[in-house]
């Protein structure tokens, strides 16, 4: 046996099928079978991380252990009446909760490949939500968490690989009521539609563009390597728009799946993507990609980064401040990608349109009379926003990496 | 409400009712036509090289494969193709072979035809797969096709045991990984045993007749067209053939192809491949050897496949450059060597028809561009092709070859003394 990645094969829709068949039929009848519920989540885990050697599924119990600890150390702390609100022991929690993925994003930097000792596929996003439920039972939003509870938010099993990331509070609403037979028809009905629209996009329309079309232009690309300063050619433009377009099919199908499963399951994880090409600028577009990174982004580090300057009164001035947030959200943002300069430059990228961005609409807004605003303007804006996202994910595919230097 | 679930499940099932019959039942389509013969003869797709049927339906009309890697794409005017088109020949060369296809992908291939029995194909060898480390395990693993796999799997209790072995060894040391039970099946052979009957259940009924199914819906859909280039390489030949004119021709084209460099190499492919760092390549050959190399037990497998079926095959030994021999510095012995070697593999075992455009006198514009073959190089090839491709059938005296398991050993992969 193999591992099988979620949602990769034909076989692994086979074993959902068979899987939440009993679930479905419960919430069908109104009745969640929480121990039957485990028992598949414990299936999937094994199919994902112990089928070919256990490595994974091993560092995965250990990651979840250490995790666990944590949470509930911090959870107990804050209970406690008599403690402060301590800002240092928050910061140690958030701390201790990331060192594992850290160490998973530093191994290839330092060439050694024994450090990482809790490489598993997803990490990253069980690390999000451990950090998340951290900063809510700071603010008080999470006030009671039980074993059984956390381990099911974590190891929530349609989302394990790549999110969605969804919210414990918004989780625990969904799993700890049952939905009413006609509530539970139409999650039916929205997970079909949304499982067949994602096989749609992954396999087919992602299959078009990542494996059929991909493989074609980048060798083109880099047989006119010599021939124009940088490697620059129409060829490298293509693979600009057709990568883009592979990245988007393949992971919104990926999403989508997640989601659909997650209906079945008679949980509304919140959706991932919202025509992001259709955004009227590059702030709208992270409202649109990615959703629910987006959101955690700005919710747990640019927010709250914004809320620690005003305390502390570091920075006076409102625009600097959110351009340094800007900076530091996409900075994190591109090191979590991984540490390659292509990474980071794609996180500069990003921070600077946001900055470029917000000047423009600070300008548009004083000069409202004579900046026209119709369907061409808002036209351009999309074709514009369209072509920097583009642009920027040609510097995140790496390619320009391989065209250059290698 | 239970109309609504049925609104709602139902098209899926019946969808996925219909997706397990069009790839589980023998329901064949005519996908195949002679038009789409005639694209594929041509098109160097990768799924033709990987699919079955269209290349089975071919060996049923007037076609002879011809074999080989990436010098297949240099259509030219005298390229088999244009020069098959123009001169009416009575069969027409079937293209099988992409840049990184070398003897096991081929032996595979060979392998899947199996309506390739009693008829003749050409063989186009490259030296340059005979490197120290042989084939890349990810050229492999791209070319490799499934339904060949499993075809060679299913066969492995006929042929010589040896050979099995040390293909099925081979695909497991580049790395091949397909399902676990097909892994298991392909361990089971690589040591010697015969493959459980499960192991042949699944793999005959489950694996191989939906890739079959896949490769009959799929195989020739929207194959890439060379029809085109060939049209307009055909176009440039005189109509009468003339071997003296042809050769006064090709040598002129090529000339006026390549004035922009001094090497003889196409001005396209110098352009865009070479002149930025030509000086890279001034002397880098120097110590080229094509002597030890595991290509040597990988070209014995190809071998067999062709003996099992009683081809008749005509090698073809392609030339180099000269000019490109001399600016990278390549020792003359180093072609010649490979060429005695490779000719004794061949010739001690009865293959005796083959065509060596190593040696020959005057090697201009032999090539298209580095090492591929083009110009007059595919013209001296057209002049035996010529005669072979007048019938497709194989002279049943001329395929009695008599196999030695000595060329699957190491010692032969690395002998210099032949």
């Amino acid at each position: 046996m193999h591992n099988i990645t979620p949602y990769s094969s034909p076989e692994y829709f086979v074993y959902l099928a068979v899987l939440l068949l009993p679930i479905m039929i419960g919430l069908w009848f109104g009745k969640r079978f929480k121990w039957y519920e485990s028992i598949a989540t414990l299936i999937i885990l094994v199919i994902t991380f112990f089928g070919d050697k256990s490595l994974q599924g091993i560092s995965l119990i250990f990651y979840i252990l250490f995790e666990m600890l944590i949470v509930f150390s911090y959870l107990k702390y804050r209970r406690n009446e008599n403690n402060k609100n301590s800002f240092w022991i928050f910061t140690s929690a958030v701390i201790l909760a990331i060192i594992p993925l850290a160490f998973v994003k530093l191994d290839p930097l330092l060439k050694n490949a024994t450090i990482s000792l809790f490489g598993f596929l997803g990490i990253s996003y069980l690390t999000f939500k451990s950090v998340e439920m951290i900063m809510e039972i700071r603010d008080g939003a999470i006030k009671e968490v039980k074993v059984g509870d956390f381990l099911r938010f974590i190891l929530f099993f349609p989302t394990i690989s790549s999110g969605p990331i969804d919210r414990f509070p918004r989780f625990q609403k969904d799993v700890l009521k049952i939905p009413s037979r006609e509530k539970y028809m139409e999650m039916l009905k929205s997970g079909t539609n949304k499982l067949m629209l994602g096989l749609v996009y992954k396999f087919i329309i992602g299959y078009f563009f990542g494996t059929l079309l991909l493989p074609k232009v980048s060798i083109l690309a880099l047989s006119y390597r010599d021939q124009a300063p940088l490697g620059i050619s129409w060829a490298l433009v293509a693979y600009m728009y057709v990568y883009s377009m592979y990245l988007f099919f393949d992971f919104a199908g990926y999403s989508l799946f997640a989601v659909a499963i997650s209906n079945f399951m008679g949980v509304n994880t919140p959706m991932n993507f919202k025509r992001p090409f259709q955004s009227v600028n590059i702030k709208d577009f992270w409202n649109r990609w990615h959703i629910t990174l987006s959101f955690w982004f700005r919710d747990f580090i640019y927010m709250r980064l914004m809320f620690f300057m005003m305390k502390k009164k570091l920075i006076k001035n409102r625009v600097t401040m959110a351009n340094i947030g800007y900076f530091a959200l996409f900075i994190i943002m591109g090191v979590w990608h991984g540490e390659t300069w292509f990474y980071i430059v794609y996180g500069l990228f990003h921070a600077t349109a946001m900055i470029t961005n917000d000047a423009w609409l600070r300008f548009k807004k004083k000069h409202r009379k004579q900046i026209p605003s119709n369907k061409f303007t808002k036209a351009f804006a999309i074709v514009l926003t369209f072509n920097v996202v583009c642009f920027s994910f040609l510097i995140f595919s790496g390619f320009l990496n391989t065209l250059w230097f290698q | 409400m239970k109309k609504k679930l049925w609104m709602t499940f139902g098209p899926v099932i019946v969808a996925a009712v219909a997706l397990l019959l069009l790839l589980w039942t023998p329901t064949k389509f005519k996908t195949i036509t002679p038009e789409k013969i005639d694209q594929a003869s041509t098109s160097l797709d990768i799924r033709v090289l990987k699919g079955e049927d269209v290349k089975n339906a071919a060996e049923k009309e007037n076609y002879i494969p011809i074999i080989g890697s990436s010098e297949l794409s240099r259509m030219d005017p005298f390229h088999p193709s244009s020069m098959a088109q123009k001169y009416h020949w009575k069969n027409k060369p079937f293209l099988l072979g992409n840049p990184g296809t070398a003897s096991l992908t081929q032996a595979f291939n060979v392998n899947g035809m199996t309506n390739l029995k009693d008829k003749k194909a050409v063989f186009i060898i490259s030296p340059q797969w005979f490197t120290k480390k042989g084939v890349p395990s990810d050229a492999f693993k791209y070319f490799l096709s499934p339904m060949q796999l499993s075809g060679f799997i299913l066969n492995s209790n006929h042929g010589n045991k040896e050979m099995n072995e040390y293909v099925a060894r081979r695909a497991i040391e580049l790395g091949v990984k397909e399902g676990p039970i097909e892994n298991q099946a392909l361990q089971r052979i690589a040591n010697g045993q015969k493959i459980t009957k499960t192991q042949r259940f699944y793999i005959k009924h489950f694996t191989r007749t939906s890739l079959q199914s896949q490769d009959n819906l799929f195989g020739t859909a929207f194959l890439n067209d060379h029809q085109e280039k060939i049209n307009k390489a055909a176009s440039k030949l005189p109509d009468d053939y003339d071997y003296k004119k042809l050769n006064k021709l090709a040598a002129k084209m090529a000339k006026k192809h390549s004035h922009e460099n001094d090497l003889q190499i196409g001005d396209s492919y110098y352009k865009r491949q070479l002149m930025k760092r030509i000086y890279k390549f001034k002397d880098a050959h120097k110590h080229v050897d094509y002597l030890h190399s595991p290509e040597y037990n990988d070209f014995q497998a190809l071998l067999y496949m062709f003996k099992q079926n009683h081809v008749q095959v005509m090698f073809v030994i392609q030339p180099v450059n000269p000019k490109w021999v001399k600016y990278t510095g390549m020792p003359e012995s180093s072609l010649l060597n490979f060429d005695k070697k490779i000719t004794y593999q061949l010739k001690s075992q009865g293959f005796n028809n083959i065509v060596d455009l190593t040696n020959v006198k005057n090697k201009n514009y032999i090539a298209e561009d580095t090492i591929h073959m083009g110009w007059r190089g595919w013209l001296m090839l057209d002049k035996h092709l010529k005669n072979f491709y007048k019938d497709k059938n194989a002279d049943p005296s001329q395929t009695h070859y008599q196999m030695n398991n000595y060329f699957l050993t190491d010692t032969w992969a690395d002998n210099t003394k032949f």
